[in-house]
């Protein structure tokens, strides 16, 4: 658990600094002349510790539920694509700006649609994918999935 | 449970002929009345039938789901399917406030804007996988009751009155977005608008409770579905060609490019102030898009009216889809705003680039004038109106006109006071000339006569349009569509239909969680478990009035603080519930000292974020100006102006502290001096949330963990079928059993 909120905390950092909304801070301005490096380090070993981390304690508590761990990562690998879709293309937008597709610049058409695009199909596939684990596993309901569209 | 339904099984058999019946009759109706336009049916008919229909529709499914039944008034009998349960999320889900203002707030901020409608999905996504299917699961009817049987009574009763404070600005807010928008299209009396939506309100939620709000949800999705896709596939296919002109769109972008450089070119844009369209974060810095885009998440993820409405789904699975339908239906509404936006600015940025002189601008300028929604040079029509008032009550000069201005609401005191002297004299002498010229048309002689004058005196000697000069607001945008695409009324009408449809939608999803809340989460534990049914019921009914008197009067007199009451709800939702909710579900050892502490600790720094910084901005800024992200130099002028405020006597005191406050204070999204590492006010919650999350954990570790029945029952939240083991009954209601 301490591994995990480190790796947070750590990734976190990285973030601050690559903005440069910490600049002011005294400590920040030892590292400016090296932010990328400070900032890969940082964002590298912060992701390192959180995995890490995550593992152990999935595989912990796995000892006695598959299902848990089944669904836990679902979960995460959901949350994980989802926040690479949305905030990965923000970060690095002036370059993807660069190029052009059907007259959008590429960083500009992640935002207004690209991204979205990419959370529904998200959500529908966890959807499908978890009523999937819960028939295996069985922890699924009497109902059935919820896929029907109406009713019956 | 299925001794409830004989009420919910005529229902559900019924529902894909209900609502297939009402799809089509609303696309005949349309169809109807686009011949009766052609046939010579005034404007004002046709704009007046548009918009009642959709409000006739959702009073009678409110009338009709009329019921007796606690589980239906307070869950719709928990038989709603996904799709349905998706539309009505998705029009309840759209704050009322964005459908005509997102098209605004991205032809203002361009890329920037954008932050908004990813914030909104990615929460929703967060919502689905995170929080939604689990709450269904323990059987609750609201989230307070959620929070409740996890945490304690303590718990219950404290989200609660967050829901509370948090709904109350958010209904007043809705309720005026309705009845301006139906006052400004029918022409009705603002007074008369509030009170006929309070009415229709009624009608959908009283008689039915959530059932009424959740049937009359669904169609009112469809309306807002079919208010976004018609009007923007008219205008995309006449101006290009497109059909799909979510899609098409992107061709114009290149042409905006091109047009702003002309722009420059010409010199009809102000090279300093100018802001390209497609440049990101020029509003906004990276970090500042960013944590808007977090905040808004964490709080659409957690928004108790959206939970409620997930909590009526047939089964966990159902839960999980209707999201999931939601966002599919909300990406065809968010993905149509800068599709408006572009081609608003083609058409916008095109008429400036001609040039046109002021005399010549075009009639479907003249509707959003006469509302003060747009300016040239600071001067509207509505402006020039008041100020023909004032010379008719016998003012001469412009010092005369602004005494009698102060007495003004405060839109139109403001559009004065940001007028300066050369200006406001200029706008005297024309509105004298347009108080003589009673006989014309208003907005002929505005262009003709009062326009180049004051634009003169604002230092445009050119007699043109230019494009520093003209000012839009952001829920104005919206509105010029219509004209500026010269729609027929048929078409153009769904516009403002779709946003009073939508802002209903919203209202009753609040009033619902806002009476739930209070009878179920406050009182009822109070009174003990044994209330009568029908009392219960009787209860929120006079509930809903009460709540709704309350906003309604908060809407007439409508407060410049209610435009901000959207972001602020939002964060303290956000702060307050995200990590509890959260933390709930997915760990055991959370407890409800861990809950209490961080609810109070993270929705605290909320509202002291936001009120420090917007109405104690030199306070804050002196208490703290190491976080803060100002630059050197404005450190500096601050700090020189404090040094001349204290040394002046108190004639000009008054004066400096207002210069101070400006430095000091931003704008919700652009902060000023006044910040903690240049934190927008907007995106408080993005730091909120996290602080939670580490005091809900430390102080659950610090405390003694949950009872054994607690976690037991924690742990069963993660499967949906098998068995619920009761929590303790703290919360002083029989625990349901599993979903039904």
């Amino acid at each position: 658990m301490i591994e995990v909120i480190l790796g947070v905390l750590l990734l976190a950092a990285g973030g601050f600094l690559q903005t440069g909304a910490a600049d002011h801070v005294p400590l920040a301005t030892l590292v400016l002349p090296f932010r990328s490096l400070a900032v890969s380090l940082l964002c590298g070993a912060g992701l390192v510790l959180l995995m890490h981390g995550s593992y152990r304690r999935l595989r912990d508590s796995g000892r006695r539920d598959r299902h848990l761990v089944r669904s836990s990562g679902l979960a995460i690998v959901t949350l994980a694509l989802a926040a690479a879709a949305v905030l990965l293309p923000a970060v690095i937008v002036s370059t993807l700006n660069f190029m052009k597709a059907g007259g959008f610049p590429v960083g500009y058409y992640m935002a207004a649609q690209g991204s979205l695009i990419v959370l529904v199909i998200l959500a529908f596939v966890h959807a499908r994918r978890q009523d999937t684990l819960d028939l295996e596993e069985g922890a699924a309901e009497d109902q059935g999935s919820g896929w029907s569209v109406v009713d019956r | 449970m299925s001794s409830t339904d004989s009420e919910g099984a005529d229902l559900a058999l019924n529902l894909g002929k209900i609502y297939n019946l009402y799809a089509c009759m609303l696309l005949a109706f349309i169809v109807m009345l686009a011949l009766a336009e052609e046939l010579g049916t005034p404007r004002g008919t046709v704009a007046a039938l548009i918009i009642a229909a959709p409000l006739l529709a959702t009073v009678i499914a409110g009338l009709m789901s009329r019921t007796s039944n606690t589980e239906h008034f307070f869950a719709a009998g928990r038989i709603v399917p996904p799709f349905c349960n998706g539309l009505a999320i998705a029009a309840a889900g759209l704050p009322a406030v964005w459908f005509l203002v997102l098209p605004g707030l991205v032809y203002q901020m361009g890329y920037d804007g954008l932050a908004f409608p990813l914030g909104l999905l990615f929460g929703l996504l967060i919502g689905l996988v995170l929080i939604v299917p689990y709450i269904r699961k323990s059987g609750a009817a609201t989230v307070p009751e959620f929070l409740g049987l996890r945490y304690g009574a303590g718990v219950r009763v404290l989200a609660a009155l967050v829901i509370l404070a948090a709904f109350l600005p958010l209904l007043a807010a809705a309720l005026q977005s309705a009845s301006s928008t139906a006052a400004g299209v029918l022409g009705l009396d603002a007074s008369l608008a509030v009170a006929a939506m309070a009415a229709i309100l009624l009608l959908t939620v009283v008689p039915g409770g959530m059932k009424g709000a959740t049937w009359a949800g669904v169609g009112q999705g469809m309306v807002l579905i079919t208010a976004c896709l018609i009007p923007i596939a008219y205008w995309g296919a006449k101006t290009h060609g497109w059909l799909p002109a979510q899609l098409g769109y992107g061709a114009a972008l290149p042409e905006i490019s091109s047009l702003e450089l002309t722009l420059i070119e010409k010199k009809l844009a102000d090279v300093q102030t100018f802001k390209p369209h497609l440049k990101p974060f020029l509003q906004l810095d990276q970090m500042g898009f960013l944590a808007i885009l977090l905040a808004v998440a964490f709080a659409a993820a957690s928004m108790p009216h959206i939970l409620q409405r997930s909590l009526t789904s047939r089964s966990v699975s159902a839960a999980r889809f209707s999201h999931a339908w939601a966002a599919l239906l909300l990406l065809l509404v968010l993905v149509s705003a800068p599709a408006v936006a572009a081609l608003a600015k083609l058409e916008i940025y095109a008429l400036i680039a001609r040039p046109v002189p002021m005399a010549e601008l075009p009639a479907w300028m003249a509707a959003p004038s006469r509302q003060g929604a747009l300016s040239v040079h600071g001067v509207s029509l509505k402006l020039a109106g008041e100020t023909v008032e004032a010379l008719r009550a016998g003012a001469q000069d412009p010092a005369a006109v602004g005494r009698h201005m102060s007495d003004r609401p405060v839109a139109v005191r403001e559009a004065w006071g940001a007028l300066k002297d050369p200006v406001r004299a200029a706008l005297v002498e024309g509105a004298k000339v347009l108080q003589a010229n009673q006989a014309g048309d208003p907005w002929e002689v505005f262009r003709a006569s009062v326009l180049p004058p004051v634009a003169a005196a604002a230092g445009n000697k050119t007699g043109l349009l230019t494009q520093a000069g003209l000012a839009v607001t952001p829920g104005a945008v919206m509105m010029m569509v219509p004209g500026m695409a010269e729609m027929p009324e048929t078409v153009g009408a769904l516009i403002p239909a779709g946003e009073i449809t939508a802002a209903l939608a919203l209202a009753a999803a609040l009033l619902v969680a806002m009476s739930s809340a209070i009878g179920g989460d406050l009182l009822a534990p109070l009174g003990g478990s044994g209330a009568p049914v029908q009392r219960r019921l009787w209860t929120s009914r006079v509930l809903m009035v009460i709540l709704l008197g309350a906003a309604a009067a908060l809407a007439l007199e409508s407060p410049p603080a209610l435009a901000d009451a959207a972001h602020w709800s939002a964060s303290l939702i956000a702060a307050a519930l995200f990590p509890a909710l959260v933390l709930g579900i997915w760990s055991k050892r959370a407890n409800g000292w861990g809950a209490l502490a961080a609810m109070l600790v993270a929705a605290g720094l909320c509202v002291l974020y936001l009120i420090g910084t917007r109405f104690f901005a030199v306070e804050f800024y002196t208490a703290s100006p190491q976080l803060s992200n100002a630059s050197e130099s404005a450190a500096r002028r601050f700090g020189d102006l404090m040094t001349q405020w204290a040394a002046a006597n108190s004639d000009t005191k008054a004066a400096l502290w207002a210069s101070l406050e400006d430095l000091a204070r931003g704008t919700a999204i652009k902060p000023g001096l006044a910040n903690w590492f240049g934190l927008p006010a907007a995106a408080a919650a993005a730091a909120a949330v996290p602080i939670g999350f580490g005091v809900l954990m430390i102080v659950s570790r610090l405390t003694p963990a949950p009872s054994a029945a607690r976690q037991a029952f924690a742990g069963a939240l993660r499967k949906p079928g098998g068995p619920l083991p009761a929590a303790e009954a703290a919360s002083g209601r029989p625990v349901a059993g599993a979903s039904a």
